[in-house]
């Protein structure tokens, strides 16, 4: 194409050579003609957006007319329209630049990228200062409420901010200095989806307590004997409520379904709506006449709150994920629900010792199996020693299709996680599917069950999960399935 | 890395688009795919960096699209 329009322009400037004036000109010109074409066509290749490609031209069109306007002005033609043109081509060509340079910058702050830094336990930041200053890295501590004394490993995590130019030297250099620096991970970003609506699944409710308006559309009940839980649990009282902690992205605190037992906290928001709808099945009021039920009969048992680990749209970090396990256990969360989760051989350091810290302090910690159809162990934060990992189970009480695997690990359980009705925000109802669904009706009961003897510990927990459990036919892969009734009155027992 | 698999679509944890490979292998696009590479079944190449993230869909691996086409 390049050779063609090579051939063809000097085809036409031999042509105009040797042609008459008047015929000159429309060769020259179609050559001119030739010429831009070929001059967009190949700045257009050249640059990889639109915006630089324009600039370009617009400058080599200003200039050229420039030159040609004063060729014309040498020989005492009239130029000033060819230099009014070349002006205006020019100006075009500042303002585009001022654009692309204020889109540059924009795309410059998309590139900060932070690092998760833990010191060892004798080591001050004022050690690796001087390699933070080479790379013009500022920082600060990532979890300043946790001193020494409460962890050795998280009281010494630094956020580092950098570049992602410098990002790989900067981890290099750290990474070197094994004598001040224990750990350095990169402060991952988290992607979400929107939810969309699900079909809707009647159930034969005839004989059932709870006067919930939807619970026809909630199989999950059944499956796990939540209906015989209800009739028991309006039996007895509990020592005192449970409090329930979703990290998630926030949740709807203000939904009819469960304002009434919703702990007010900064992650009471839920734009995305996949922690309204996993709150929901933890805690939403059972019984009282609206939406959906859960194990939480009256409200008496459990009381929900929310951390928001994830933004609103749809992005987080590994130091929000700790942050918010470590708020959690701040204000004494009895049980912290983790429907998120990742590929991973093995877990971020930062989020395994945060997971270890909120064991240590008492909480019962409940994450999903993920929902790759492959092995648990792969995902993270499933594969953090102390953590009950749920897989999913369908309406037959079958393995989900999707569901991960969890029995090689310590502590697998199942539940029903296909096509589960529970809450979106605003006042609404929604069903989704996915082992996010399964986690916090784990979370739920267990939340129950630590109401009625909150002296259970997490092993003890864990045990009468496993032993009440339902064995269905692929428990060999996911665990036995929840059975409400059982593990409450089992609690009740223990007490 | 360059992959030449299969767009899906996944109904769970809301709904999203993802690569599905004739071995089974999964890539979730973190930044999700543009519209006109929404459809069931279409075929694609795609070069994709490996991205470690959590999020709530916890299926297959996290990668961000560096391009994408048509197969």
């Amino acid at each position: 194409m390049l050779l063609t329009g090579i051939l063809t322009i000097s085809a036409f400037l031999l042509i105009a050579r040797g042609a008459t004036k008047r015929e000159r000109s429309p060769l020259l010109m179609a050559t001119g003609i030739l010429l831009l074409a070929g001059s967009a066509i190949g700045h257009f290749f050249a640059y990889s957006s639109l915006l630089p490609a324009i600039t370009a031209l617009t400058a080599e069109i200003g200039v050229g007319l420039f030159f040609v306007a004063g060729f014309l002005s040498r020989h005492n033609r009239p130029a000033r329209p060819i230099f009014f043109v070349g002006s205006i081509s020019l100006a075009v060509c500042v303002i585009l630049l001022g654009i692309g340079r204020f889109s540059l910058s924009t795309d410059e702050s998309h590139e900060s990228v932070t690092l998760l830094v833990e010191l060892g336990p004798d080591d001050s930041i004022d050690e690796i200062e001087e390699i933070l200053e080479q790379f013009g890295a500022g920082y600060e501590r990532a979890f300043p409420a946790i001193t020494l004394t409460m962890d050795i490993d998280l009281s010494q995590v630094y956020i580092v901010s950098t570049t992602t130019d410098n990002e790989l030297r900067l981890r290099r250099a750290l990474e070197a200095d094994v004598e001040n620096v224990d750990h350095v991970e990169v402060n991952e970003p988290v992607g979400l989806y929107e939810p969309i609506s699900k079909r809707s699944v009647d159930i034969d409710i005839e004989g059932v307590l709870e006067n919930d308006p939807l619970v026809n559309r909630q199989w999950a009940l059944q499956a796990i004997d939540a209906h015989k839980a209800h009739e028991y649990l309006k039996t007895v009282e509990p020592v005192r409520k449970a409090k329930v902690a979703i990290i998630d992205t926030g949740v709807d605190g203000g939904h009819e379904d469960i304002r009434s037992v919703f702990v007010s906290s900064p992650g009471n928001i839920d734009v995305h709506g996949h922690g309204s709808h996993c709150a929901g099945l933890a805690g939403a009021v059972t019984n009282n006449a609206i939406g959906i039920a859960s194990l939480n009969w009256e409200g008496k048992y459990i009381e929900v709150t929310a951390y928001k680990a994830l933004n609103d749209q749809g992005m987080g970090t590994i130091e929000s994920i700790a942050q918010a396990v470590l708020d959690a256990v701040r204000d004494d969360a009895d049980v912290i629900s983790m429907s998120l989760g990742g590929k991973s051989p093995e877990a971020p350091k930062t989020i395994a010792d945060a997971i270890r810290f909120a064991i240590r302090n008492d909480a019962v910690v409940v994450v999903s199996a993920g929902n790759s159809n492959e092995d648990a162990r792969y995902h993270m934060p499933s594969n953090v020693e102390g953590v009950i990992v749920v897989s999913a189970v369908d309406q037959e009480l079958r393995k989900a299709s999707f569901s991960n695997t969890n029995t090689s690990l310590a502590r697998p359980i199942t539940a029903p996680g296909v096509n589960i009705l529970s809450l979106q925000p605003g006042g609404r109802y929604i069903e989704m599917s996915g082992t996010s669904m399964s986690t916090p009706i784990v979370s739920g009961l267990v939340g129950v069950m630590r109401s009625l003897n909150p002296e259970l510990n997490a092993e003890q927990v864990y045990n009468v999960l496993q032993e009440t459990g339902k064995t269905l036919k692929d428990s060999r892969s996911i665990g036995r399935m929840i059975n409400a009734s059982s593990a409450i009155e089992a609690a009740v027992a223990m007490r | 890395m360059n992959i030449t698999d299969h767009i899906r679509y996944q109904d769970l944890e809301g709904g999203f688009w993802g690569i599905l490979g004739d071995d089974g292998s999964k890539y979730l696009p973190v930044d999700g795919l543009p519209e006109s590479f929404k459809k069931e079944g279409l075929s694609v190449e795609v070069k994709v960096e490996i991205v470690h993230m959590i999020g709530t869909v916890m299926w297959g691996q996290y990668v961000k699209v560096l391009s994408i086409s048509s197969a």
